[in-house]
């Protein structure tokens, strides 16, 4: 398909490759005639999927709010280790909305930023313990404000999950951090976006795949910075 | 539903059990129009459902209305779980290699009971649109395998699927107005 504006229809009913998808999602959010096109179109989708309804077994509900209700403490149960370096000042409240950015393998505005890390003159480094990751290290500097995830053999998660990367600030929600696959082997190495501020903790979780916005499985480590 | 899923985003208990008595039976009936396995695609159901608590704040309504977006996340999540188990399968009969390989979900579907029940809320379709959308939406396959699979030009699917997608669309628009 030559031009993006006709993989309107294909997007909205799944049809494009993944790479496809993400290229088309990037040009939606620019391209006023393309939001009008898939709104319209996933009207389309509604009435199809109105039509596919069928009576839901009665018992469901009480197991969706179970599961909802045993996923809600979450990370207010993890064990928060304190500053490992200098106590430094509190550098005043984080920004409200931050994005933070996972590249796993390349970006592209930017040719290696996991090596520029490691090549940081700052390059602060936490050992990680903790069962389910090998040996695992969170490399970061302060300057650049990043940092790496590194393990050598997590473990492989199921085709409908994902781990997930979390920050801590000291008395705030956790903040994603990034989503990552293990390769074959389990080794992994992954970018962190900051803000990387004193008192803040790096966890890791196992989520459903696409992510959650707050932790919703079991927690890895947690471990303060 | 668009202000639910806000309200279900901030966290809101008794909102998100409105959303649920709202959205559950399409949900659970599209689960079902994958995966024929009532257990099966109750727990797809389930999982739709615990993600929509999770991740309701992810709604963006200048795409779509939410029940297009959670009928996307609930297809998606149905063909993951066909997709794991047939290679499962897939993994058990190289051990086993008399087994013959079983024939993929969409025919049966095609001629089941759910089916046709659709078919008939759905008459206003041509039975190529419908063809071309079912296969994409819900047994996932792209726009080059449906091309592939029924021997015509991609801009013919792509003019199936979008001008069915409009002659659905207005119909919801004409069940809006009434």
């Amino acid at each position: 398909v030559s031009d993006l504006h006709d993989l309107a229809a294909f997007y909205v009913v799944g049809a494009l490759e993944p790479d496809e998808a993400r290229t088309f999602e990037e040009h939606l959010s620019g391209c006023a005639a393309c939001t009008a096109e898939v709104a319209q179109l996933s009207s389309g989708v509604e009435a199809l999927a109105r039509a596919a309804a069928e009576p839901a077994p009665p018992e469901l509900k009480g197991r969706v709010l179970a599961r909802i209700d045993a996923s809600e403490p979450a990370f207010s149960t993890a064990e928060v280790i304190p500053l490992r370096r200098p106590a430094g000042r509190w550098l005043g409240a984080v920004a409200a909305v931050v994005v933070l950015v996972v590249a796993v393998t390349f970006s592209l505005r930017d040719p290696d930023p996991i090596a520029q890390v490691l090549a940081a003159d700052d390059l602060a480094t936490v050992e990680i313990r903790g069962s389910a990751v090998g040996t695992a290290t969170f490399r970061y500097s302060d300057e650049l404000d990043r940092g790496v995830f590194s393990s050598d053999r997590l473990e492989a998660v199921g085709d409908q999950q994902t781990y997930e990367l979390w920050l801590i600030p000291a008395g705030g929600d956790p903040q994603p951090a990034g989503l990552f696959v293990p390769s074959g082997t389990g080794a992994v190495e992954v970018l962190v976006e900051g803000p990387i501020e004193p008192g803040v903790t790096l966890g890791l979780t196992i989520e459903p795949a696409g992510g959650s916005s707050q932790p919703t499985g079991d927690i890895l480590f947690a471990e303060g910075l | 539903l668009e202000q639910l899923l806000e309200r279900v985003a901030s966290g809101d208990r008794i909102a998100f059990e409105m959303l649920y008595d709202d959205v559950i039976d399409v949900v659970f009936g599209l689960a079902r129009k994958v995966i024929i396995d009532r257990d099966l695609a109750s727990d797809v159901a389930q999982d739709v459902m615990v993600t929509l608590w999770e991740n309701a704040g992810r709604f963006d309504a200048a795409k779509g209305s939410a029940m297009a977006w959670i009928a996307t996340i609930t297809r998606r999540r149905a063909i993951d779980v066909v997709r794991s188990r047939e290679a499962g399968r897939r993994r058990e009969e190289e051990q086993r290699p008399a087994a013959t390989v079983p024939d993929p979900v969409g025919e049966q579907i095609v001629e089941s009971a759910e089916w046709s029940a659709m078919r008939a809320a759905l008459s206003s379709l041509s039975d190529l649109q419908l063809q071309s959308i079912s296969l994409a939406f819900f047994q996932g396959k792209t726009h080059l395998q449906i091309s592939h699979e029924l021997d015509v030009p991609l801009g013919t699917v792509k003019t199936r699927i979008r001008d069915g997608l409009l002659r659905l669309a207005s119909r919801m628009e004409a069940f809006a107005g009434e």
